[in-house]
């Protein structure tokens, strides 16, 4: 289910109430936690085939590969080892390759053989993209390459190790888990745990607000600018800002609200997202910013390419390499392998000068926040281009159209700084920890209550409700 | 758990509480507007009284001058045309205004909003306030089957409008006169850029609505369709399908889409498919005359137009 859609509203309740029955029912055989984990199991797959309901095929087909796999890898030794691990890692990630690039593969091998005068009539593919497969595929991957490398035993049970990968509130955009980390969790006994619930409808709450406040109605101002070869520099510059915003509030807003949902289930997930405008470098940014797929692919491709541990110029390689598959897993086009490429590029850099190391604070502190935050923004006119000309079209605008003249109704104007101070705001408390503005964590119920009430006023009376997708769902 | 609950049921008490009270803020707020689109859209719903409506997209809007209207129709004239906007928000609105009177004459400006799919919902923000009324609720029940649940909550009935309705309560815009949007200029580029719409695709249900329109009040009322100029465009046979329906009930259309008096003169026009107050007023001088001779024609031959 998407969490921002109509049908959530009263599909949770009944997912909630089905779960924690189960749970009551059973809370004398607390022994075996096997019926409750069926019940998660059902309601996360009976979730899947309702968002799509041939693909649940594919779930099944790359958790039960990995799984098998898994036990092959850890039963194996020397040489088949490795070769159970390919195995199972080239059969896992195949249907992932086959929906997500398999036409952009198409399109560009047509165009080389084309230059050479060569016609190649392969069909193309006009299937659509599994939702989350991206993310479930490299949980499953991430498992086995763990079980390789023996920082965890290979799961015997099939059923946990099912709800492992589908587990519902993550699977559609993430975060991405390790098994040492969701597993536990799901062979552990649970009970309704008040405090963690009443913590997880508040991150539910505070990722709604960013998501239908925030994304969606950054998102509907910035569509509604259809020709942007027409805009002036200015008008550039702001929408360029104004979608580094919508893509935080969308992307951020599922996570908190899949974190939400995790924990009123009794389950913690990682917290994807740590104020990432926040950050003083694009090294620093990727350990704010979508933290799972970060942790992934340090731990997945970095470091097994040698991470740091080795010379200068290869430590830059394996960051170029790194950044370069997290451009191409974000999405089957050049723009966004271009993108992951700069931030690769960029990383690089900041290693050369020792940026990466100098944590400044005062007004130094706030200058590479500022300027951090005009790169990251410039970065991500390539994540949004339908193609790299267009993007270098926007960018060569903002840095030669000297005409700042903005084009914005003023109720847009209204919304737009309206959502902006409150998630800005709210950033600014966390991160520089202002206990005394912490208001979702005061300690006067009158306060919190006030917050929660005036978060869910500001939803009916501001949101954006045509249930838009969240952006990270189409990876 | 118990605990958990019971806060959660206790919060939403409360917010339930608070959207009704917010609610009727807004619409007192809604309904006490000075000036700008929301005591427009009140005065449309609850206060109009005028002898000729003038019903359509923004081309209504900008394009027919009332005062012109009244000067050569001798009648009343308020011009209610809507932004982004067909038959899906006229055939409602003017149900709603029939509740209180029957206007004499209907001119109703044709446009692609009235035959294309489109997201229609945006066109629903007018009428949020009036949701209650069944001729609203019934037809946008049809789009989105959840919208009877959605507007039970008043905030979410006054989303985003809000901040206008307030907005409107405080200061006072010119923007309007009986009506019509009166802030046009003149388009500055005369190689501006002209949409072809070859490839649109006719929505069946609002030809339903248009048809349903026609057939309740062509007794009642006289319905005179007008298809205004455009700067340049040819695609008038794209009108086809709504202006076969007009002649299937033998009403009238005035189409100038494509008269060359307007359509080669850059001068007349803000944008390619809406006049400015220069072309507004020769656009509506001379559909006025023509749908007063039309008129005066029937008159004294009745049959001939049959």
């Amino acid at each position: 289910m998407l969490f921002n859609s109509f049908d959530f509203i009263w599909l949770f309740p009944m997912v909630f109430a089905f779960y924690y029955g189960i749970v009551f029912l059973v809370r004398h055989k607390r022994r075996d936690r096997k019926i409750e984990n069926i019940a998660l199991l059902c309601l996360s797959y009976l979730l899947y085939i309702k968002l799509n309901p041939i693909y649940v095929f594919l779930l099944l087909g790359i958790t039960w590969i990995t799984y098998y796999f898994g036990i092959l890898v850890e039963e194996s030794t020397n040489y088949r080892k490795r070769y159970f691990l390919t195995a199972g890692i080239c059969l896992g990630i195949l249907p992932l390759i086959i929906f997500k690039y398999y036409n952009f593969l198409h399109d560009n091998l047509c165009s080389l053989f084309e230059c050479c005068g060569i016609k190649i009539g392969l069909p193309g593919l006009n299937w659509a993209l599994p939702i989350g497969i991206s993310f479930f595929t490299f949980q499953a991957i991430g498992y086995l390459v763990d079980v390789y490398y023996q920082k965890i035993k290979a799961e015997r049970n099939l059923l946990d190790y099912m709800l492992f990968v589908s587990f519902f509130p993550q699977i559609a955009s993430g975060p991405i888990s390790k098994a040492k980390d969701l597993l536990p969790q799901i062979k552990k006994q649970r009970s309704f745990d008040y405090p963690k619930a009443v913590e997880g409808l508040k991150w539910l709450l505070w990722g709604m607000f960013m998501k239908v406040v925030l994304a969606d109605r950054l998102g509907s101002y910035i569509t509604s600018f259809a020709d942007i070869a027409s805009l002036n520099g200015g008008m550039t510059l702001t929408l360029s800002i104004l979608y580094s915003f919508q893509i935080y509030g969308d992307f951020a807003g599922y996570s908190f609200m899949a974190m939400g949902i995790g924990k009123v289930m009794g389950f913690d997930l990682i917290n994807n997202f740590q104020r990432p405008y926040f950050s003083q470098s694009i090294t620093e940014f990727w350990h704010r910013w979508h933290i799972s797929l970060s942790l992934w692919l340090k731990d997945y491709i970095y470091i097994p390419l040698g991470g740091s541990r080795c010379s200068k110029v290869r430590s830059y390689f394996n960051i170029f390499v790194t950044f370069l598959v997290s451009g191409v897993w974000h999405g089957a086009s050049w723009t966004f392998i271009f993108w992951g490429v700069l931030h690769g590029v960029f990383q690089i850099a900041e290693k050369i000068i020792g940026l990466n190391k100098i944590i400044s604070s005062g007004i130094v502190r706030l200058s590479r926040t500022v300027i951090n935050f005009f790169i990251l923004t410039l970065l991500w006119i390539f994540f949004r281009s339908a193609n790299i000309h267009d993007a270098w079209l926007q960018i060569s605008k903002i840095f030669n159209d000297h005409n700042y003249s903005l084009n914005l109704p003023w109720q847009s104007l209204f919304f737009i700084i309206l959502s902006l101070s409150v998630v800005i705001g709210k950033d600014i408390v966390d991160e520089f920890q202002l206990k005394k503005l912490q208001f979702f964590s005061s300690k006067s119920t009158l306060v919190r209550w006030s917050i929660y009430l005036i978060c869910m006023i500001l939803i009916l009376l501001a949101g954006v409700f045509d249930s838009t997708q969240f952006i990270y769902v189409n990876f | 758990m118990k605990k958990f609950i019971l806060k959660i049921i206790l919060f939403f008490f409360i917010l339930i509480i608070t959207d009704f009270l917010i609610g009727k803020g807004l619409n007192l707020a809604y309904h006490h507007a000075i000036s700008g689109n929301t005591a427009r859209y009140d005065y449309i719903y609850s206060k109009t009284k005028e002898d000729i409506l003038v019903l359509g997209s923004s081309r209504a809007l900008d394009n027919f001058v009332p005062d012109t209207i009244e000067k050569y129709m001798n009648m009343s004239c308020y011009n209610c045309g809507e932004s982004a906007s067909g038959i899906m928000l006229c055939y409602p609105r003017l149900n709603i205004i029939k509740e209180r009177y029957t206007p004499k004459i209907i001119i109703y400006d044709l446009y692609y909003e009235d035959l294309i799919q489109s997201l229609e919902l945006r066109s629903l923000k007018t009428l949020k306030p009036y949701y209650n009324d069944k001729n609203v609720s019934e037809m946008y029940e049809r789009i989105d089957p959840t919208l009877r649940l959605k507007m039970l909550s008043s905030l979410y009935k006054y989303n985003s409008e809000f901040i206008d309705y307030i907005a409107d309560n405080i200061h006072h815009t010119n923007y309007f006169k009986k009506g019509q949007y009166v802030l046009g200029h003149t388009v500055s580029d005369r190689n501006v850029n002209v949409q072809s719409m070859e490839s649109i695709k006719v929505d069946s249900v609002k030809l339903y609505y248009f048809e349903k329109l026609i057939k309740e009040n062509k007794d009642k009322m006289s319905i005179y369709f007008t298809v205004s100029p455009s700067y340049k465009n040819k695609d008038g046979k794209l009108f086809k399908p709504i202006i076969t329906i007009c002649h299937k009930y033998n009403m009238p259309v005035f189409n100038h889409y494509s008269d060359t008096t307007f359509s080669s003169h850059y001068e007349y026009f803000m944008d390619p498919y809406h006049l400015n107050m220069t072309g507004a007023a020769k656009f509506t001088q001379t559909i006025a005359k023509e749908i007063a001779d039309y008129r005066a024609s029937v008159a004294s031959y009745p049959y001939k137009h049959k």
